[in-house]
């Protein structure tokens, strides 16, 4: 893996080109076990009849897409940017999928339409009794229908993960995913930025290194270097706009 | 001088704020600067970028960090 990877990742100058073939089916073979576990880890949000193969197979499809869309310039881990491909695709496939059968969404719809109908007429929720002998079916048939609702709400990406969190699936799954992002930009930028801070001229390395690692005050800084307060001001200015003019390519 | 200049390295990056301590620090770092070592410990390895440079870099990324910081 590490071979395939780290040829890969040196593609930096041309990353347009699509990895050889044989470089592009190790990625896909080193990569599935992570398929695997993301799709392992997704499972357990939905109902029993939601096979792991399933996950397994879409996730797949999202790893190599990951491959053949990786791109080597942004120097992001791969294995960062395929689980994002990989989670992405399962959630796509889930809601072009909606693996409810449709005889069960009609049936919800009718349970939904008649709580509804209730509420307005009773002027508060019905019960499940008052809700059976509307639908004009037994108690122990509403029960089946209202567990049929359940796994509907189970598998619907905008209804909540669980009891205690009013956060959505879909949202969570941008939420991490923006995360991981946040976090490649952050690792990223923080090397590029030392780096930078590194190539300053002196005096503007001082004051910009003093003022944001160390913590240090204009004041502090002018009696380090043995200037004023305002020309340590200064400096740091300086500094900062020469990073920003150094690493504009990055951010952009 | 109430420290040898080579605990500076063992200090944290951020300057202490104990009333002495600080002056100590600042009047270290002066040394440091005045005998050209101090960009050996000027840039701390593993350092950590504050959000107010990364603010300060690239505003547009990182506009709360802009916002909490206190100049």
């Amino acid at each position: 893996m590490a071979t395939a990877l780290a040829s890969s990742t040196t593609r930096n100058n041309s990353n347009k080109q699509p990895p050889r073939s044989s470089e592009r089916e190790q990625l896909i073979l080193d990569h599935y076990p992570l398929v695997r576990t993301i799709a392992s880890r997704m499972i357990r949000r939905f109902p029993a009849s939601v096979e792991l193969e399933e996950l397994v197979n879409v996730g797949t499809l999202g790893l190599i897409d990951a491959v053949d869309r990786f791109d080597t310039s942004r120097n992001v881990p791969f294995k960062a940017y395929a689980e994002i491909r990989i989670r992405g695709s399962i959630v796509d496939a889930l809601r072009e999928a909606d693996w409810v059968p449709r005889s069960v969404r009609r049936k919800v719809n009718r349970i939904d339409s008649e709580r509804e109908r209730l509420f307005r007429d009773l002027g508060r929720q019905p019960t499940r009794e008052e809700l059976a002998e509307s639908l004009e079916i037994s108690v122990e048939a509403y029960d089946d229908l209202a567990a049929d609702a359940q796994i509907r709400q189970l598998v619907s990406l905008d209804a909540p993960m669980d009891q205690e969190s009013h956060t959505p699936l879909s949202e969570k799954v941008a939420a991490d995913e923006e995360h991981l992002l946040e976090g490649w930009m952050r690792d990223e930028l923080t090397q590029q930025v030392i780096q930078a801070v590194h190539h300053l001229p002196k005096k503007e390395r001082t004051a910009v290194g003093l003022y944001y690692l160390h913590g240090l005050t204009l004041k502090e800084i002018g009696q380090v270097l043995g200037v004023t307060e305002s020309r340590a001001c200064q400096l740091r200015s300086q500094g900062i706009k020469r990073l920003k003019f150094r690493m504009r390519r990055s951010v952009h | 001088m109430d420290k040898p200049i080579s605990t500076l390295e063992q200090l944290p990056a951020q300057a202490p704020n104990a009333p002495g301590e600080r002056e100590a620090y600042v009047a270290q770092l002066r040394e440091r600067y005045l005998d050209g070592s101090l960009d050996e410990i000027l840039i701390p390895q593993e350092a950590e970028v504050p959000d107010s440079l990364l603010s300060a870099l690239f505003p547009h990324l990182f506009p709360e960090a802009r916002k909490n910081w206190k100049h």
